[in-house]
């Protein structure tokens, strides 16, 4: 028969052995203390996919370029319009397909003469994004990191880079049809 | 309160399976893995026509051929040659006497019976292949190929046109003529 002095001790003798018990597991489940405050939170979480795209249209110049006309030539080949939601930002490159042929830099070339007329190629850029407005000289003796634009912590929505070809036309150029191709290729950072 | 807490668990422990790689992530975290790369192609091209001429100049001693010396190689004219195409070129001669089986001549107009017969020759720059060509005319009157290019481009060659001939003393006296016309082929 335990009296009612030691049902009392023994009541809270097993309170405190619940709490020390309950404790332990709540501990043991959260050992730190960000969990217990994220207990409290709701995650709301939504996902934008990355969506870039550029579009290359050449220019009918690009075809019908004045090899022979004396002097210096500036002729627009084409324009790159560009979107890229990644505001991270996007490089444009430049290759050329006769390049690397020697002398390094680009060409357009007559496989039937084996004759050449260097050029370089240039980029006329919207300043968005921190991006040169001009970015002259490509090509011109490098053939590969040719950068035509450089956007950075932008997001980029229909904007069109114009691409031009610059040369001096030489009227000594043997007879025969002339061809290079540039490729623009977007790297999101 | 317990119950609270383990609702809260589930979030947890997603977010942990995801940064293990081991369960679905979303997507900040797996964009950075990306490296998307767009291309686009300008085809570029130009077109060089070709242009090749002729200047054909005759020099004073054509028009002052001494028909009674003996043999006689004179210069009569010259050849300016431009040509653009390396895929090359001819120059043929041809005489507006020429008649077989003698070839070239200079003749009298009446009677045309009074000629002497002489033949042609190229002197050439050694551009694209080209070599000195002798007895054109001499025995033929068409295909006479005073030079053929190829190869090349050639820009302002000159080839020397000369006449070898044996003079004769018992030509009747009058005047000789006879044209020379130079044709450029292009390949």
């Amino acid at each position: 028969m335990i009296n009612r002095s030691a049902h009392k001790r023994w009541l809270m003798i097993g309170v405190t052995a619940t709490l020390i018990v309950g404790a332990i597991v709540a501990i043991s489940q959260f050992p730190d203390c960000e969990v217990c405050q994220a207990a409290n939170d709701i995650l709301l979480q939504g996902t934008v996919a990355q969506n870039c795209t550029i579009d290359v249209t050449a220019a009918a110049a690009a075809s019908n370029l004045p090899l022979t006309t004396a002097g210096a030539q500036r002729v627009q080949v084409g324009a790159v319009q560009q979107s890229c939601n990644k505001k991270v930002g996007y490089t444009l490159a430049v290759t050329s397909a006769t390049c690397a042929t020697a002398p390094a830099g680009a060409k357009v070339a007559d496989s039937v003469s084996g004759e050449f007329l260097a050029y370089s190629g240039e980029f006329a850029n919207p300043t968005t994004g921190g991006s040169q407005a001009s970015v002259t000289g490509l090509l011109a003796t490098t053939c590969t990191g040719q950068v035509g634009r450089d956007v950075t912590s932008a997001k980029i929505v229909g904007e069109s880079s114009t691409v031009f070809v610059n040369f001096t036309g030489d009227a000594g150029l043997a007879a025969g049809t002339y061809q290079d191709t540039l490729t623009i290729t977007m790297n999101v950072k | 309160m317990l119950t609270r807490l383990k609702t809260a668990t589930a979030p947890l422990m997603i977010v942990a399976a995801a940064l293990a790689g081991t369960g679905p992530a979303p997507a900040s975290a797996q964009e950075p893995m990306q490296l998307a790369q767009l291309t686009g192609t300008i085809p570029l091209e130009g077109n060089v026509g070709p242009v090749c001429s002729i200047s054909v100049v005759a020099l004073p001693a054509a028009s002052a051929l001494n028909l009674t010396g003996g043999v006689t190689r004179v210069q009569v004219g010259t050849v300016t040659q431009n040509c653009n195409r390396t895929t090359g070129y001819t120059l043929t001669v041809t005489s507006a006497n020429c008649a077989l089986p003698d070839g070239a001549r200079v003749a009298r107009a009446a009677p045309a019976t009074d000629y002497l017969e002489f033949s042609v020759e190229f002197d050439n720059p050694a551009t694209g292949g080209s070599t000195d060509v002798t007895d054109l005319l001499d025995t033929a009157c068409a295909n006479q190929v005073g030079r053929t290019v190829a190869g090349v481009q050639v820009f302002a060659e000159q080839s020397q046109v000369y006449l070898n001939y044996t003079g004769s003393a018992l030509l009747a006296a009058g005047t000789y003529q006879d044209t020379l016309t130079v044709t450029m082929t292009v390949n």
